[in-house]
């Protein structure tokens, strides 16, 4: 009891500062009683108990940190922030759903012609990666590799057989994810030109 | 419709849990724990956390409880008016919903 008490007090010193003088005392005594009620339940409900304390840590930790961090600084801020760790979660995220998509069809149907368009998709990828440091430049960059992956690809689709049509419809809608997050990336990067002071 | 509104599960079984009196951390968790059949179970941090949202939204503030049977750090929290008109307001919404859907049911089965 006297060990699980001691290992959750040493957590708690993970939490921010601020958090951990306003709720840590309250913390580990409703962590005690808890425990006490569990081990009266069983082992099971203990185990259970644990299993949950340790499961949503890293979630709350992560929280908290982001929630000090907004608390320190101006709503606008606050709110340009928020917008740029979700554009560059999704960027990411989206990035990564293409390069395996593409990458996986171009292993499936392998097609010479298509090999501009693959290395493309992996230069991008190192693109959106830059434009988290770097949003206007990398949302540039986006863009433009974007319209050449768009024109990589029109090509693979011409020379593999297809409609001029539809090999001009392959231009313009495979690079679309790319071009909305570079655009993204460019509005941040001029928004972040404006809170400079701020950020630093 | 208020813009706070939806609220989410976990933290309107927190603001209904001190609905009817002032609770400690524990209660509270104990009560939504109860209230929605053991299916939430919070964990202290993820309490904590929450009651710290609440409290810097001005729906619930902090008493320093005047027991003094635990040696333990005990503190209560409760409603504040905001935070009652907010849970009144999702209980109607619910309700609502609730009527919209019996109605909806009790039509299809005719």
């Amino acid at each position: 009891m006297i060990f699980i008490l001691r290992l959750y007090a040493g957590l708690l010193r993970l939490y921010p500062r601020q958090f951990r003088d306003a709720y840590g005392d309250e913390m580990l005594a409703v962590f005690a009683a808890a425990v006490e009620d569990a081990r009266q339940r069983g082992c099971g409900a203990f185990s259970l108990l644990i299993v949950r304390e340790l499961r949503d840590l890293p979630f709350n930790l992560v929280r908290e940190y982001l929630h000090a961090r907004t608390l320190a600084m101006p709503p606008e801020v606050a709110k340009f922030r928020r917008a740029r760790w979700w554009a560059r979660v999704f960027s990411l995220l989206s990035a990564l759903f293409f390069t395996w998509i593409y990458t996986l069809l171009f292993v499936r149907q392998f097609a010479p012609q298509a090999m501009p368009a693959m290395i493309l998709v992996y230069v991008l990828l190192f693109c959106t990666i830059f434009a988290w440091v770097q949003e206007r430049h990398g949302g540039l960059l986006l863009m433009v590799c974007g319209a050449l992956l768009g024109l990589a690809f029109g090509y693979a689709s011409l020379a593999s057989g297809m409609q001029p049509l539809h090999a001009v419809v392959v231009a313009l809608t495979y690079p679309l994810p790319y071009w909305l997050f570079g655009a993204i990336f460019l509005m941040l990067g001029r928004q972040k030109k404006t809170f400079a002071l701020v950020l630093g | 419709m208020q813009p706070e509104l939806p609220l989410t599960e976990a933290t309107f079984l927190i603001l209904l849990s001190m609905a009817q009196a002032p609770m400690h951390g524990y209660a509270i968790m104990q009560e939504v724990a109860l209230m929605s059949d053991g299916r939430i179970h919070l964990s202290t941090g993820t309490l904590y956390g929450a009651l710290s949202r609440l409290l810097e939204q001005g729906w619930i503030e902090r008493l320093n409880s005047a027991e003094t049977t635990s040696p333990r750090v005990r503190k209560e929290y409760q409603l504040t008016h905001d935070g009652r008109r907010i849970l009144n307001a999702e209980v109607v919404r619910l309700q609502t919903l609730l009527q919209a859907a019996l109605l909806r049911l009790a039509k299809g089965e005719q």
